[in-house]
């Protein structure tokens, strides 16, 4: 009998699919992980300016605060100035328009950020500040407002704020600040936001553009790609991330072939070690936070990649970060200065983030 | 006084060429002009409808704005001309304004009063420029027709060269990244492209031509303020235009005494 239910056990094990196996983060290296979010979170703490910002930055403020408001130890406002600081100085920053930006250039992507750590105080004392803020990314994005027709290949994006160039990354962090604020889901912002998503997405099922293949991964704009990753079309692991949560956050079913298609080229493509799709480090540290967070939404703890190998992507991402971490806490990219990843307030607070999503 | 021969002369300011060397001077000029805006707007994506409102509106102040020393009839470059090589100016922007909006739409008309200030800065404070480049020249040996355009080209190559800095000097800025933001900051306000970028209200170097061709878009950086950008180009202009009017008394005084040295 013993015998029996051990065959059985076995069977069980060997016909049961890797990718839907329930494997837990290791304990240990959880603990390890969360040790190494309070030493960020110290590092961030230790480089406020007396005004409580960091590189005098909304965006870069407003990821710190967000890494201490969502972290395991549940800081909030009544925690003390350390906290209450950033979030006055992202206030300070409201601008008539509902913006919130310390400049003209960067104020849809610094919004989009101070709205998500706004929303993640829980405190109904910023709803105006959120409403407008809110009001303000729906009026940025790209549409009929600004003289562009459904059928062009701006059409439904956000880009930095003061270009009117859309991009696939400030998209994405609209949306997730959108969404955090409970921005209503009939919203149209979110079907405009879907017709821009749908046309950087390497699937010619979904898009309509001429140059779309087909291995379901993103592009950092509809045609185009920055030079940093070869321009062209390829897809690349940063912005397929972005792109995948993007489609969750516009509601998007999982089950939805575009959800599969780019989830399918991320495990497919999957590496730690570059930006996956190309062989270069630029970008990496967002990589890591949008792939943290879109595995994280997608619910799977495992998963198989092109070459049949079995990944638990919360364990190996965690032991990259933490290899990766310095001695005073901080972190960030040895190998590239694009995209601010050699500021290390903007790179540890991503970090952090993505952590806590690992350990979450 | 000199002709371009060498010979001294007595002709003040210098010996005007015939009309109608002028007319087919100013037509080249303006051809040239032409070619040049035109490959510009195409670059920036105005012909093929991916330029924004707002890059239409930069690309109308500042084509005509940058390519205003080569503006004008050659051998003319003297502190009295100003106010008509300003008037050149309005007027090449003006007809390049009609193009661009029959051709591709245009802009809220309120937007376009400050970038078109800070371009009249540009304009004047680079005619300024070219006036005392001609003056060191002349008084270099250099015959008049030829520092005069001498002068005229320097001055463009040299806001040539300072709004493509973010392109050519990109690279350095990333080399220096590591150090801190000071030199891409330096870079960026040396562009009097971003200048007028700025007022235009544009992130200029996050435009999906200099996105693709410059490394400082996606490096860390912050603008000037359009403050101090405004008192870089009154202090500029307010010293060259001393140093034009001392030039311009220098000539005057000079005068007398090559009338009276010159043989008969």
């Amino acid at each position: 009998m013993k015998r029996f239910a051990l065959a059985m056990l076995a069977t069980a094990l060997a016909v049961t699919p890797a990718a839907h196996a329930a494997q837990p983060m290791d304990p240990a290296l959880k603990e390890k992980a969360r040790r190494a979010v309070d030493a960020g979170l110290h590092y961030l703490r230790g480089q406020q300016a007396e005004d409580g910002s960091l590189s005098k930055s909304v965006g870069i403020t407003a990821l710190s605060l967000r890494g201490f408001l969502e972290s395991h130890r549940g800081y909030n406002e009544s925690d003390g100035p350390f906290v209450t600081r950033q979030v006055d100085f992202i206030l300070s920053k409201v601008n008539p328009d509902g913006s919130i930006s310390e400049s003209l250039q960067n104020r849809s992507y610094n919004t989009a950020v101070a709205l998500a750590a706004l929303a993640a105080t829980k405190n109904p004392k910023y709803a105006d500040v959120i409403a407008n803020a809110q009001k303000f990314l729906a009026g940025h994005q790209i549409d009929e407002g600004e003289g562009y027709s459904p059928d062009h290949r701006y059409y439904g994006g956000v880009g930095y704020g003061g270009d009117e160039r859309p991009d696939m990354s400030n998209l994405y962090l609209a949306l997730e600040g959108l969404k955090a604020s409970a921005t209503d889901p009939k919203d149209p912002v979110w079907q405009k936001a879907l017709v821009f998503v749908n046309r950087s997405q390497n699937r010619s099922e979904s898009n309509d553009q001429p140059w779309a293949a087909n291995d379901g991964g993103f592009v950092y704009m509809p045609g185009w790609n920055p030079p940093e990753f070869g321009d062209g079309t390829r897809s690349y692991g940063g912005m397929t991330a972005a792109g995948l949560i993007s489609l969750l956050f516009a509601g998007v079913d999982r089950n939805d072939p575009r959800v599969q298609a780019a989830y399918k080229w991320m495990t497919a493509n999957y590496t730690l070690e570059v930006n996956p799709g190309t062989d270069a480090k630029h970008g990496l540290f967002y990589f890591y936070n949008a792939f943290a967070k879109v595995m994280a939404a997608y619910g799977e703890d495992t998963f198989t990649d092109g070459s049949g190998q079995v990944h638990n992507w919360r364990n190996e991402l965690a032991q990259k970060l933490l290899s990766l971490q310095a001695a005073d806490g901080s972190w960030v990219n040895p190998d590239s200065n694009k995209w601010w990843e050699n500021n290390p307030h903007l790179v540890t607070a991503w970090t952090v983030i993505a952590l806590e999503h690992v350990v979450r | 006084m000199k002709t371009a021969a060498g010979q001294t002369s007595d002709q003040e300011p210098a010996a005007p060429a015939p009309r109608r060397h002028a007319a087919a001077d100013l037509l080249c000029n303006a051809l040239a002009l032409a070619i040049a805006a035109g490959l510009a707007t195409l670059a920036i994506g105005i012909a093929d409808g991916t330029a924004s409102g707002t890059t239409r509106l930069l690309a109308v102040v500042a084509l005509p704005a940058l390519l205003s020393p080569l503006l004008g009839e050659p051998g003319a470059t003297r502190l009295a001309t100003l106010p008509a090589h300003v008037l050149a100016w309005a007027l090449g922007t003006s007809l390049l304004a009609a193009a661009v909006w029959l051709a591709a739409g245009g802009w809220p008309p309120s937007h376009g009063i400050v970038p078109s200030l800070f371009a009249l800065g540009l304009v004047i404070t680079a005619r300024l420029a070219t006036i005392v480049a001609s003056a060191v020249l002349r008084n270099s040996s250099m015959a008049d027709a030829a520092a005069d355009e001498w002068a005229r080209w320097l001055a463009a190559a040299m806001l040539w060269l300072l709004a493509a800095a973010p392109l050519w000097l990109g690279p350095l800025a990333d080399l220096q990244a590591r150090e801190g933001t000071a030199a891409a900051e330096a870079i960026v306000a040396a562009s009097p492209l971003v200048h007028l970028g700025l007022a235009a209200g544009q992130d200029v170097l996050r435009t999906q031509w200099f996105y693709a061709n410059s490394s400082l878009g996606s490096l860390q950086f912050d603008y000037p303020s359009l403050t101090s950008v405004a008192l870089g180009y009154a202090c500029a202009a307010a010293v060259l235009a001393l140093l034009a009017v001392g030039f311009a008394r220098r000539d005057a005084a000079a005068t007398p005494a090559v009338h009276a040295s010159s043989p008969n």
